[in-house]
């Protein structure tokens, strides 16, 4: 058979299985393996060591010899066991969905995994990954519970699902693949990918003499605080980095008064996606100014303020906005 | 995030230390162009590993292939082909170390090292190397552990451990395997190669060759009997009859090995005759040869030896292999028979040569001696003015001539091929028998075992009233050849087990030394018989085992006790490991849950005193039990008190709530 063929009769049979396997598991929140779930089949390493048995017990028989016999009925037995080790790895363990992180488009969205193990039992290198997306291993030997972050690409702005998760895992011997596929309840917004471009009216700035309030921004350094994605890397505390002590972001602040209005009708000379990048473009440059900014796009209006929640609600708001085919070129 | 299948540096470690491993048990055997490839991968991926070199250039990678290349084909003729797979494996898995990154790199490696390390039990079969083999395949296994380990947790002891767990499961159903799944016969005929060194008899026997077989004290054969073992002097293990002199040699002429009529003897036919019947079961090391060696007559045998005409054993293929059969021999049964055509060949002698024993047969004929007297003069004058020595002169040209009137000095060979030249000078048939004399007897397990400085020659003679009778002109000259165990005999003698150095010290033939030999031996011997020959005994252990067999009982005995084993593995594995909860927790646990019924269930974060005061303020009447639980539980818990009377009122306080609960 034709090598391509092949492959599509694979790819075929898989998408099927898959299928068949998510029919038969709803969408969870939290979620223990079992014999339900876990599929085993012998990885393509455990086909070549077949083949390696089979050379193994034909040496026996052609040189009569039971010590090959024995090392061929060691090895095949050791095969045999390998299936529920394998099986042992995946089985028992639960998984939390916990929440997605927001990301830009372009970027990879964050969604947080929890795997925990029952018992006092070990489990080591369970592959986790999302359709699209890196692998990423996890053990649970003195831990009994591990969080990880699951990157997913995400290419739009708007809602990303998390979608099936593939828990799969090669321990102890890579003979046998044990896996499972999870539909997960996750979903995390994915923000317009922030363009630069155009300029803001000062007719839209307004000064406000009021008090003077403190926001978040980049002119006096205030302390440190998780990296998280999406972060300036400028801000990255490079030196707490190189200690080892982890990613870090230096957090600035601001004193200011002014604010301003981020208005869909900037800039009419753009479509619709181009616009809302712009506009997270200039949310962002607001935020880091520690200029007070709102926003007005058809339907929504938002007042002005200041700070991460604020940012969020902001991009929130122009990743969730209508595509251009719904909604119509203004 | 890190990529995954990147090779992780305890794997490297683990891959080196297997490779080493693996090679080893050949180094013997495999030539010496090896080393350097090996010296320079091995070391060449060391220093990569520790990080003070790079990896080769491709332009050595190339030079190293073409050279190996080159080395492999030029090893090519004459070779054995197993040897030289061997050898092709070893180069492929050396030269794949310096282009090795990544996971699948490492699984060629991993998968050729246990081709390689099975492949060594075709050179050696002993106990120590399958003791070796078996921890090569643990460190293999770790290290395709290891391969497996995540990259930030990888660790180098965890795979061992791991490994071993593996094999001590896996190792009830190799047994399982081992005992039920069939031998096959050998699809195709395969080349065994030179896989051990061969000491034994040759096919010819020259009178003053110096002999080497006096020099070893590798085993020939063990033997074990079924019930009585032949008296000393009746242990003559025939194995090849030489019926032709050609001046210089004894030879086995090719009318020997026709296929003719002969009787053969019955069983039933030797035990009215009322011969002594022995029952034996020979396991004979590789000797190269198609004769088997057996006493006497053989009455019963396998079918795979064809008896010949004289009552010799012989295979249609050369032994390369060890080997074991099992025989029934008759000993002083009575063979009469004697064609004309075999009387003419055991009367053979080549045409001039040795003009003063021929002159000397005439000059006893002409005494008018009967056949019997004129061995007896023969034997009378071994014994008169013979010296027996495994280092006598030697000689060249007429052979005969210059051992009977000149040297006077040899051994079992010299003796025996001048008796039956001089035999047959004057018309007595008679033929030289090579073969082995005498035998260990192991007083642990009772079995024989024939070495190598046993190897002895003698003759038999046809007299017209007693048919053939056996005849050893070496005991003539040296009775103690015949009565005393070869090594004492032979002990002052030069070359006397002269590659057999701790044998010759006399290292292995004292007090404790020679009581550990013995075991080690009756070791080796049920090896050799319950696992190297097991074919040999699968039908019958299976038959007691099963009291007749059929395919049903086959396959329960199969299936039942794996399945058995995988259970309990699994269960060892799913369900153990699962309940360490300690049996108080558990039953605490229990009246929380009928306690939460109740709605009074144990709030996360809430000591178990907190909530047993909650649920007294609830329900007064468990107010006393409730609180005895909970000051005994923190009592176990929380003071270490491992008083077992803490426990039982524990669970009578328990008890004791169940009993005052309201039951909704």
């Amino acid at each position: 058979m034709p090598k391509g063929m092949m492959r599509r009769v694979e790819n075929r049979l898989r998408k099927a299985v898959k299928h068949w396997a998510l029919r038969r598991s709803p969408r969870v929140h939290q979620l223990t393996l079992s014999q339900k779930r876990i599929y085993i089949m012998p990885s393509v390493a455990g086909f070549m060591f077949v083949a390696l048995l089979l050379v193994l017990l034909l040496l026996g028989i052609n040189y009569q010899n039971n010590l090959a016999y024995g090392a061929t009925f060691l090895l095949s037995s050791l095969f045999v066991v390998t299936i529920i080790h394998t099986y042992a790895n995946l089985s028992g363990i639960t998984i939390t969905f916990l929440k997605g992180h927001h990301c830009f488009a372009g970027e990879a969205a964050a969604f947080e995994v929890q795997l925990s193990a029952s018992g006092q039992r070990q489990y080591e290198n369970i592959q986790l990954r999302w359709e699209q997306g890196e692998p990423i291993a996890v053990d649970l030997l003195e831990k009994h519970e591990q969080r990880v972050s699951l990157y997913m690409p995400a290419e739009h702005r708007g809602v990303l699902k998390a979608g099936v998760l593939l828990i799969e895992t090669f321990y102890p011997l890579g003979l046998f693949r044990a896996w499972t596929w999870l539909d997960a309840d996750l979903s995390t917004i994915v923000f317009p990918k922030p363009i630069a471009g155009g300029r803001l009216s000062d007719a839209d700035s307004h000064s406000d003499n009021g008090a003077e309030a403190v926001h978040p921004g980049r002119e006096d350094f205030d302390g440190l605080e998780q990296y998280q994605k999406g972060m300036s890397p400028r801000h990255i505390a490079w030196k707490h980095y190189a200690r080892g002590l982890g990613l870090h972001a230096k957090s600035y602040v601001d004193y200011s008064a002014e604010h301003c209005w981020l208005s869909w009708h900037f800039w009419p000379e753009l479509n619709t996606e181009a616009r809302l990048s712009r506009l997270a473009y200039w949310a962002l440059q607001l935020e880091k100014q520690g200029t007070p900014y709102g926003l007005i796009i058809p339907g929504i209006e938002i007042k002005p303020a200041l700070g991460e929640s604020h940012r969020n609600r902001v991009l929130e708001a122009l990743a969730l906005f209508p595509a251009a085919n719904s909604a119509g070129e203004p | 995030m890190k990529p995954v299948y990147q090779l992780n540096r305890n794997t490297m470690a683990w891959l080196l230390i297997t490779i080493v491993l693996v090679i080893a048990p050949h180094t013997g055997t495999l030539p010496l162009w090896i080393y350097p490839i090996a010296i320079l991968t091995i070391g060449w991926r060391l220093m990569v590993h520790t990080g003070r070199w790079r990896f080769p250039h491709w332009s050595v990678k190339l030079a190293m292939i073409i050279g190996s290349s080159f080395a492999v084909l030029a090893s090519l003729n004459g070779g054995p082909t197993l040897l030289l797979t061997v050898v092709l494996l070893i180069v492929a898995f050396l030269l794949k170390l310096l282009e090795m990154y990544q996971r699948r790199d490492a699984l060629v490696v991993l998968y050729v090292a246990y081709l390689v390390s099975v492949t060594a039990f075709l050179f050696n079969k002993s106990i120590p190397m399958a003791v070796y083999i078996l921890i090569t395949l643990v460190m293999i296994t770790a290290t395709l552990n290891c391969v497996y380990q995540s990259e930030q947790r990888s660790s180098f002891w965890r795979p061992l451990k791991r490994s071993a767990i593996l094999y001590l499961q896996a190792l009830p159903m190799m047994l399982i395997l081992f005992i039920m799944f069939p031998r096959l016969p050998p699809l195709w005929t395969v080349d065994l190669g030179s896989g051990e060194g061969r000491t034994g008899m040759s096919d010819t026997l020259a009178p003053g060759d110096v002999s080497r077989l006096t020099r070893s004290a590798e085993t020939a054969f063990r033997v074990s009997f079924e019930d009585s073992l032949p008296a000393l002097e009746e242990r003559y293990w025939r194995g090849i009859v030489y019926d032709t002199f050609d001046g210089q040699r004894w030879l086995q002429s090719p009318e020997s090995k026709e296929p003719s009529n002969f009787p053969e003897i019955s069983a039933t036919a030797a035990a009215q005759a009322l011969v002594q019947l022995y029952s034996y079961q020979v396991i004979l090391e590789p000797t190269g040869q198609r004769w088997r060696y057996a006493l006497d007559i053989p009455v019963d045998y396998p079918a795979s030896l064809r008896l010949q005409p004289d009552y010799t054993l012989l295979t249609d293929q050369p032994l390369n292999q060890r080997s074991q059969y099992s025989l029934t021999s008759a000993i002083g049964y009575q063979m009469m028979q004697l064609t004309a055509a075999a009387r003419q060949r055991y009367l053979q002698l080549p045409e001039g040569g040795n003009a003063r024993a021929q002159q000397q047969a005439q000059q006893w004929l002409e005494q008018g001696l009967g056949a019997e007297a004129y061995l007896q003069e023969i034997l009378q004058l071994f014994r008169s003015r013979f010296t027996y020595t495994l280092q006598p002169p030697r000689l060249s040209g007429e052979r005969i001539d210059q051992f009977l009137f000149d040297t006077q000095q040899g051994f079992c060979g010299h003796f025996a091929s001048s008796t039956v030249f001089l035999l047959r000078a004057a018309g007595i048939p008679a033929r030289i028998i090579g073969g082995y004399q005498g035998g260990e007897l192991n007083p642990v397990d009772g079995s024989l075992t024939i070495r190598q400085y046993e190897a002895h020659a003698w003759i038999e003679v046809w007299l017209p009233d007693k048919g053939w009778v056996r005849v050893d002109p070496t005991a003539a000259v040296a009775p103690e050849r015949v009565e005393k165990p070869a090594e004492e005999l032979f002990n002052l003698q030069q070359g006397f087990l002269a590659d057999a150095s701790a044998m010759r010290a006399g290292l292995l033939r004292v007090g404790w030394l020679k009581q550990l030999r013995w075991q080690y031996d009756a070791l080796n011997y049920s090896w050799n018989r319950w696992v190297l020959n097991f074919q040999h005994n699968q039908q019958s252990f299976l038959n007691g085992l099963l009291n007749g067999a059929s395919v049903l009982k086959l396959i329960l005995l199969l299936l039942v006790p794996g399945a058995v084993v995988l259970g309990a593995v699994a269960w060892n594995l799913l369900i153990r490991s699962r309940q360490r909860v300690a049996p108080i927790e558990k039953s605490l646990a229990r009246l929380d849950q009928r306690l939460a019924r109740l709605g009074l269930a144990r709030a996360p974060g809430e000591t178990v005193m907190n909530h047993a005061h909650r649920v007294a303020g609830v329900i007064p009447d468990v107010a006393a039990s409730i609180v005895a639980v909970a000051r005994r539980y923190e009592q176990i818990r929380y003071a270490g008190d491992n008083d077992p009377r803490l426990e039982k009122q524990l669970y009578s306080a328990i008890e004791r709530c169940y009993s005052l609960l309201p039951s909704r």
